[in-house]
């Protein structure tokens, strides 16, 4: 297909497909971004590079030019595990675990009975 | 001559080479290799632009020069003080790249020069953008070590870059009549001084990539743009540059 843009067309690129080396082939990074000291690094995006050096220096204009940046990383998109979504099931528990939720333990009257007679004592 | 003379020159070929420059390495939008250097190098072409134009509006506020989008559009090639070496055309990413290496290690020089001058408007503007021009260095550094070190292909063609380049890189540092008043009054330093510690950092990173510096001692800088002598390529990229103002000079935009 012939380009729209004249400037690809001065640049007379040859005819047909292009093939992509394999070994050649650039890899995915993901970018982390830090907007203030001391607060969590947030996931903006990925991008290809070449390595980790030249992943960090377009990270910076791809994600970092147009917001206050305290911190910025990189981490090849490879060296991220997850879950699978058919894994995904552990996370289904039994509907009823309120012997796992702090809120609810029997001791909480107690602790507002006590607190509401150490009120007293002190009015 | 007087200071101001002198002062003005040097901020006109200080400002010219980066408006043309980001001109010529904005050509590569739309059109990077890939699609984050495209936005990288199109980034940095930006910030070349408003490098000229900061410097322009110290010379309009200054000096009573026009004002900066009349500097950048409105002027003729012979008022124009940019070296050959920014108005080479667009060919080839390997030349825009040692380019932007050469011209960015220069250029980082002269504005840590400029964080010492006694002209309190160009020291400020020095200590502004010392962020981005390191930046710039630090984007040339990577791929001249990643290309340098690259395949057969990649070293071909970065070394035939430099050799190509470096006649005109040697040229951004034209001697000029003015340079004795600029040292004297602590304004700037010599070029002479400029281009020595340039060929020390330049000739490192050449090395360290397994590329091989030109013995500069045999090449002939090629000289005239600081004085309005111009390379053929100029008044073309100020055609092209000036096009949609021409439509209609007294628009507002």
């Amino acid at each position: 297909m012939k380009s729209l843009d004249p400037r690809v067309n001065r640049m007379s690129l040859p005819e047909g497909e292009s093939k992509i080396d394999e070994n050649n082939y650039w890899e995915s990074y993901e970018v982390f971004h830090q907007k203030k000291t001391g607060t969590a690094y947030v996931h903006v995006g990925s991008l290809d590079a070449a390595n980790q050096e030249l992943a960090l220096i377009l990270a910076k204009e791809q994600y970092g030019r147009r917001q206050k940046t305290t911190g910025l990383w990189v981490v090849k998109s490879t060296e991220i595990f997850s879950l699978e979504p058919t894994e995904m099931d552990i996370f289904d528990t039994t509907p009823e675990k309120s012997h796992r939720e702090a809120t609810d333990y029997k001791v909480r009257d107690k602790i507002t009975e006590f607190k509401n007679k150490n009120k007293n004592n002190n009015d | 001559m007087t200071k101001d003379t002198a002062i003005k020159e040097l901020i006109f070929k200080i400002a010219d080479d980066a408006m043309i420059l980001g001109h010529r390495n904005s050509e590569w939008t739309g059109i990077g290799p890939t699609l984050e250097e495209d936005i990288a190098f199109s980034s940095m072409s930006q910030d070349k632009i408003g490098h000229a134009y900061q410097l322009y509006k110290i010379l309009h506020e200054q000096f009573g020069e026009a004002s900066p989008d009349e500097l950048a559009f409105k002027r003729d090639e012979k008022a124009f003080k940019s070296c050959h070496f920014v108005e080479i055309p667009t060919t080839d990413y390997a030349f825009s790249l040692v380019r932007h290496f050469l011209f960015d290690y220069a250029d980082a020089l002269r504005f840590e020069a400029l964080q010492n001058s006694s002209f309190e408007p160009v020291k400020q503007l020095a200590n502004k953008v010392k962020g981005e021009i390191k930046y710039h260095t630090m984007h040339a550094n990577v791929w001249v070590k990643m290309l340098g070190q690259g395949n057969e292909e990649s070293k071909a063609r970065m070394q035939s870059a430099i050799n190509e380049a470096m006649p005109f890189a040697l040229g951004i540092f034209e001697p000029s009549e003015s340079e004795a008043e600029l040292v004297e009054k602590g304004i700037y330093t010599s070029e002479e001084k400029l281009k020595e510690q340039w060929l020390t950092n330049v000739s490192e990173l050449i090395e360290k990539s397994g590329l091989q510096m030109p013995d500069v001692s045999k090449l002939e800088p090629v000289y005239g743009g600081r004085n309005g002598y111009h390379s053929e390529y100029l008044a073309p990229l100020l055609l092209e540059m000036t096009e949609v103002m021409r439509i209609d000079p007294s628009a507002q935009w």
